[in-house]
């Protein structure tokens, strides 16, 4: 009897999974028609064992990003963010991991002393992956496209395009100088698109063909099957934008969770794993920390939490003196360890991370001393008058600090946690305070820009911190003259209405040049530690594992990991 | 009260099980060693000090599965609560007028039976403001179908005995009949249905704060778990951290279980 | 008969009717823009800032512009023509979306429907059949305890034991990929397992509980009682009287249970990442994708009143004596 219900069992599953089992069967698309010049792929990893021996054949890369949008324009999905690291697509520049500006497409650029000139000298033997070669043409649609049908700000004051094809070379007027700010910020997130193929795309978003994937990459998409998450990709060898192209080919797998992807990785089923600004969290790191054969990938992490005070007029910590009593009142080890565990460090004032550009050490790191913070408050004369051991206002009124943790689906047990250890910090100091957890990020956004909090719980990732920082989040206007509201008028979370910070913040979008950057950012993190307007949480180290048993060179780059622009042609095989 | 004596071992245990529950919940202050709200050293082994550990910010485990017991009863019973009322108000008038009122509550269960409960209690928790209320809520506006449906039956079934037909052409007022002669024989449902719907309600919130859909600062089972889930202690193999809460709310479902069902199985 | 089925079948259409309008008004009434959850909150910001035109079209698009009538009267128009608009996660058709994941439930949704029915059915019979025997006394009480354990705390329990521990099945997902065939189908079952597992004994504790309370039942009427005490051969009174009348209900709940097939467990296909249409609700809901969320909830409801209407056909065609009353 058993037996029977057994086989009745195994039949009628498979009998439902053959629907499954013919769907897979025409999953598996080919988007781009290979051209007559490209081999078929199965006979992509013999030719490349016969020439060169220290190839990588086939790099997997495991992601928990879902694995089913193939894009060329959109960031979203697996496929998306993995082009961050120029994968299908080349971007016009990239930033190193000495954090500078290189060319990445174009063979080199140049900005004029004014600001307002940007000269590339551009290739032209690269392919888009349907064998079309690209041409100066395409290049030209690109820096349209993303200014007329995209709207994109770094863009928008482009005025001419002049080429000359004898020297290869294209030249971009700007009627203002933002030709760095174009470089720093539009040129390494915009990847050149094949003209035939975008020229009518409206909405690039949605654009949903398979030729949406045809770039102009070191890699051509080859496959995926959206139900198991993978996707293929291969080499194509005249793309080789910084060299030889090392790895042969790519398999990216997507996982549910961050601890599934780990247990992969120890069954050696990936041999690294990439996730922007999404680090493995330290209480992961024992899942692997047993296995000799797996580096877990430690660097210091260039985002960072953040706590931004409520500015607005009569507000609690409006007061400097509530703010500093604040700082001093908090458990920094207690909010060290739960936000990075063992790893996370203290930070100072300047609430920029060591890792980013244009950081000051000299700054003064946060400590606890709650006498201190006591007698701050009660200086300050804010003393408990009805006697119930809560302090009250100057004035003799109510007072309660909210504390609003930012809405994030993914870090909300970790937000509330930092809530809990504010509000001990509170308790510390004798003040009563409430944590208003807002169910959705519009509702959240409303309270924010009305200004219905003194503190807010921010987060920034390690891709904003490493240009616009976190500076921009406190804002609550826009440069006077920017009538257009280029640096744009969503995100504008800020109440602190300092003309100063103001100058300064925007002053980073549009400064004209590396120096003036550096300079912006070094008065902003003086200003963050004399006036305490915002500081940092925790300094933390992020990790993103690798297996070394397998590639050898890998160079881990600070808060980005292994998957980088440079690894398709740095690594090597064991 | 006579009857009281019947009840089976099953009963019995199920009554000690709520007891001991309500026990707890009435005396968390007294119980509980620590505040559970109070922050420590995170992650220590469960030791004399802490009986079950501390969690992620350092707070007593085990403190908080006493405090826990508090918030998951009172959202189980009072949900029970509503669910059972609006179950008897709507089961009574569709059972005894019949006609219009008896169709409109009988498409209206239709609507609701249809609805996927869990799906619409997680959009309505997610645009009200996640917390207690906004939970009872939402698991009460689809969970008095079953009850309603029953007694619905055994109303009409009531109305087809004698003496209340007599009552009825005596002109004696609805309301009386309904108070005097209906409730009464739908008390025994009534109690027991009740005490299936604290199961169900306690299970759904279990499910709803898993998902993280519970208030901030909260301490209930439910929530604890979604902490040693997603802070992943489950994945690291703090047994300590996410068995207790499992075994309390598969525990205290069961004692109500055992009442509703025993119960309703005396009442055959 | 005929009028009983037309007027059951008007009753369904209405129920999906007011279902339908249910999803429209609970999108219109949310706070913010309707607009704004319909094309996505990072885009809608975008496109206030940079293209206001664009926002424009696709508030016509959308049926967003007009009235609150002239909106529903487009919206209604789309539904009926199965046009559930682009899903916000991955700008494919909605319906796309639903239908692969549909597929993918129904992997865990029919082997339930049949192997919880199966088993369910006949455990319930035996313990029913002698209630109080010793079958009955131990198996009551173990399908009452499954019954008390929540789902998200037995798929986590089975996650660590026999995934994490044992190592037996796959932490998450659905394939491992690149496979075909039978390698293909046997890699989709070793997947599936632990989530089919779980939710084939839930099925059985509960389907098990309503066949037991219906065969007692049954066992207890006067003419079983006079047919056992006549010494009718037991399997034949079990078989010919009890077994026949207690099957009515019971298939009546496997007609609601089928209702559900494309529902999908919304707790357990989060735990073990099964992208079903549990999940594909559940992360409409949470990421704000609300046509994705809105037409889930509109599929899963349809499905449910129409399952309930085959029950009422498959009753009343077992039992033609059947009206509404019983219901």
């Amino acid at each position: 009897m058993k037996k029977l219900l057994t086989l009745v069992l195994a039949v009628l599953m498979a009998a439902s999974l053959f629907t499954g089992c013919g769907n897979q069967a025409s999953a598996p698309t080919s988007p781009t028609a290979p051209s007559s010049s490209e081999q078929p792929a199965g006979s992509d990893t013999t030719a490349s064992t016969e020439t060169v021996s220290n190839h990588v054949e086939n790099l997997v890369i495991g992601t928990t990003t879902t694995n089913d949008v193939f894009n060329l324009y959109s960031q979203s999905g697996a496929f998306g963010r993995l082009n961050y690291n120029c994968v299908a697509n080349a971007y016009i520049a990239y930033i190193d991991n000495a954090k500078k500006i290189q060319p990445y497409f174009m063979k080199s650029y140049e900005i004029s002393e004014d600001g307002c000139e940007l000269t590339f000298v551009y290739p032209t033997d690269k392919v888009f992956h349907d064998g079309t070669p690209v041409t100066v043409e395409d290049i030209e649609f690109t820096f349209m496209y993303y200014r007329d049908v995209v709207k994109n700000s770094y863009i928008k004051t482009l005025d001419t395009i002049t080429v000359d094809e004898a020297t290869n070379t294209i030249v971009l007027k700007f009627t203002r100088a933002d030709a760095y700010s174009y470089m720093a910020n539009g040129a390494t997130s915009q990847s050149i698109l094949p003209k035939h193929i975008w020229e009518d795309v409206e909405n690039p978003k949605e654009f949903v063909d398979d030729k949406a994937a045809i770039g102009c990459g070191p890699y051509r998409l080859v496959s995926y099957d959206v139900d198991a998450g993978i996707s293929q990709y291969e080499a194509v060898p005249e793309n080789n934008y910084l060299g030889e192209i090392m790895v042969d080919s790519i398999t990216v797998k997507c996982y549910g969770s961050d601890d599934a992807m780990l247990m992969a990785m120890l069954n050696g089923e990936i041999d690294t794993m990439y996730n922007y600004a999404s680090p493995i969290s330290y209480t992961l790191l024992d899942l692997i920390s047993g296995d000799a054969n797996i580096d877990i990938g430690a660097s210091p992490y260039a985002g960072n939490y953040q706590i931004c005070f409520g500015m607005e007029e009569g507000r609690f910590f409006t007061d400097h003196a509530a703010r500093e009593a604040l700082i001093k009142a908090i458990d920094w080890n207690l909010m060290c360890q739960i936000i990075n565990g063992e790893y996370g460090q203290i930070p100072g004032a300047g609430i920029i991370t060591p890792s980013c550009k244009g950081f000051d050490p000299s700054l003064p790191t946060f400590y606890q001393d709650i006498a201190e913070a006591n007698k701050l408050l009660d200086d300050a004369g804010y003393a408990d008058v009805n006697g119930d051991g809560i302090r009250e206002n100057k004035d003799g009124s109510e007072l309660i600090v909210h504390i609003t943790p930012q809405f994030s689906a993914k870090k909300k047990e970790l937000f509330d946690r930092v809530a809990a250890v504010l509000g001990d910090a509170l308790k510390n100091l004798g003040l009563e305070s409430v944590v208003d957890s807002y169910p959705s990020s519009e509702a959240w956004e409303k309270e924010i820009v009305d200004g219905n909090y003194d503190m807010n719980i921010g987060y920034t990732t390690s891709g904003v911190a490493q240009y616009r920082t976190c500076f921009r989040y406190f804002v609550a206007d826009v440069l006077p003259d920017d009538v257009e509201n280029t640096g744009g008028t969503t995100w504008i979370w800020g109440t602190n209405h300092d003309p100063k910070l103001t100058e300064e913040a925007w002053g980073i979008t549009y400064s004209k040049n590396e120096a003036e950057y550096l300079e912006h950012i070094q008065t902003l993190q003086q200003m963050a530690a004399d006036d305490l307007f915002a500081f940092a949480l925790c300094w933390e180290q992020c990790f993103f594992p690798y297996r070394t048993d397998k590639c050898a060179n890998f160079d881990n780059w600070s808060g980005i990991g292994v998957i980088n622009p440079e690894t398709w042609f740095t690594i090597s095989a064991k | 009260m006579k009857k009281r004596l019947q009840m089976n071992g099953a009963m019995i245990t199920g009554t000690v099980i709520v007891l001991f529950f309500i026990f707890v919940a009435v005396f968390a202050e007294q119980l509980a060693p620590y505040d559970p709200h109070a922050l420590g050293i995170p992650y220590l082994k469960p030791s004399p000090e802490h009986l079950l550990g501390t969690n992620d910010v350092g707070q007593d485990i085990f403190s908080e599965l006493i405090f826990g017991t508090r918030v998951s009863l009172f959202i189980g019973v009072f949900t029970a609560v509503i669910t059972t009322a609006i179950a008897t108000c709507f089961g009574l008038l569709a059972g005894y007028y019949r006609g219009i009122a008896d169709k409109i509550i009988t498409g209206l269960t239709n609507v609701a039976l249809a609805i996927p409960s869990l799906a619409l209690t997680t959009l309505l928790v997610a645009y009200l403001k996640p917390g207690k209320t906004s939970l009872i809520l939402a698991i009460s506006i689809t969970a008095w179908t079953g009850t309603a449906r029953v007694l619905r039956a055994k109303v009409i079934q009531l109305c087809q005995l004698p003496f209340i037909k007599i009552e009825k052409t005596l002109g004696v007022s609805d309301i009386v009949i309904m108070v005097k002669h209906l409730i009464p024989n739908l008390k025994d449902i009534i109690l027991t249905r009740m005490a299936m719907s604290v199961s169900s309600a306690m299970m759904a919130e279990a499910g709803l704060s898993f998902l993280g859909l519970g208030e901030y600062g909260e301490k209930s089972w439910g929530g604890t778990l979604h902490y040693a889930f997603y802070m992943n202690g489950v994945i690291r193999g703090y047994t300590w951290w996410y068995l207790p809460p499992i075994l309390c709310t598969s525990l205290a479902v069961m004692g109500f279980m055992l009442i509703g069902y025993y119960g309703a199985k005396r009442r055959n | 008969m005929g009028k009983h089925l037309i007027k059951r079948f008007l009753m369904a259409l209405l129920t999906i009717y007011i279902i339908i309008t249910l999803s429209f008004l609970m999108v219109r009434f949310m706070p913010g823009d309707p607009l704004m959850h319909l094309v996505g909150e990072e885009e809608y910001y975008y496109l206030a800032e940079f293209n206001p035109e664009e926002l424009e079209r696709l508030a016509d698009k959308y049926g967003c512009s007009g009235t609150l009538i002239e909106q529903y009267q487009k919206y209604m128009y789309s539904i009926l023509h199965l046009d559930f608009g682009i899903a916000y996660s991955n700008k494919q058709p909605v319906l796309t979306n639903i239908l692969t994941s549909m597929k993918w439930t129904l992997i865990l949704s029919f082997p339930t429907l049949i192997f919880g029915g199966i088993i369910g059915c006949l455990l319930g019979v035996i313990a029913g059949w002698r209630p109080g025997g010793r079958f009955d006394r131990i198996a009551t009480p173990l399908f009452l305890f499954v019954n008390t354990v929540p789902t998200n705390c037995i798929g986590i329990l089975a996650m660590v034991f026999f995934a994490f521990k044992l190592r037996l099945f796959p932490l998450s997902g659905m394939t491992s990929g690149n496979l075909h065939g039978f390698a293909y189908v046997r890699d989709v079952l070793w997947h599936a397992g632990l989530p089919l597992m779980i939710l084939i004994l839930f099925r059985s504790s509960g389907n098990f509980m309503q066949m037991k309370s219906y065969v007692s039942q049954v066992a207890g009427e006067d003419y079983v009682i006079t047919a056992r005490a006549k010494g009718l051969n037991e399997r034949k009174v079990l078989f010919r009287h009890v077994m026949k009348n207690a099957m009515l209900p019971f298939v009546t709940n496997l007609c609601l249970q089928l209702g559900n097939i494309f529902s999908g467990s919304m707790i357990l296909e989060t735990i073990f990442g099964w992208r079903g249409m549990g999940q594909l609700f559940y992360a409409g809901v949470s990421k704000r994708d609300f046509p994705t969320a809105q037409a889930c909830f509109i599929v899963t409801a349809t499905c449910v009143v129409l399952g309930n209407l085959l029950g009422d056909l498959i009753c009343s065609w077992i039992d033609p004596r059947i009206k509404e009353d019983l219901q």
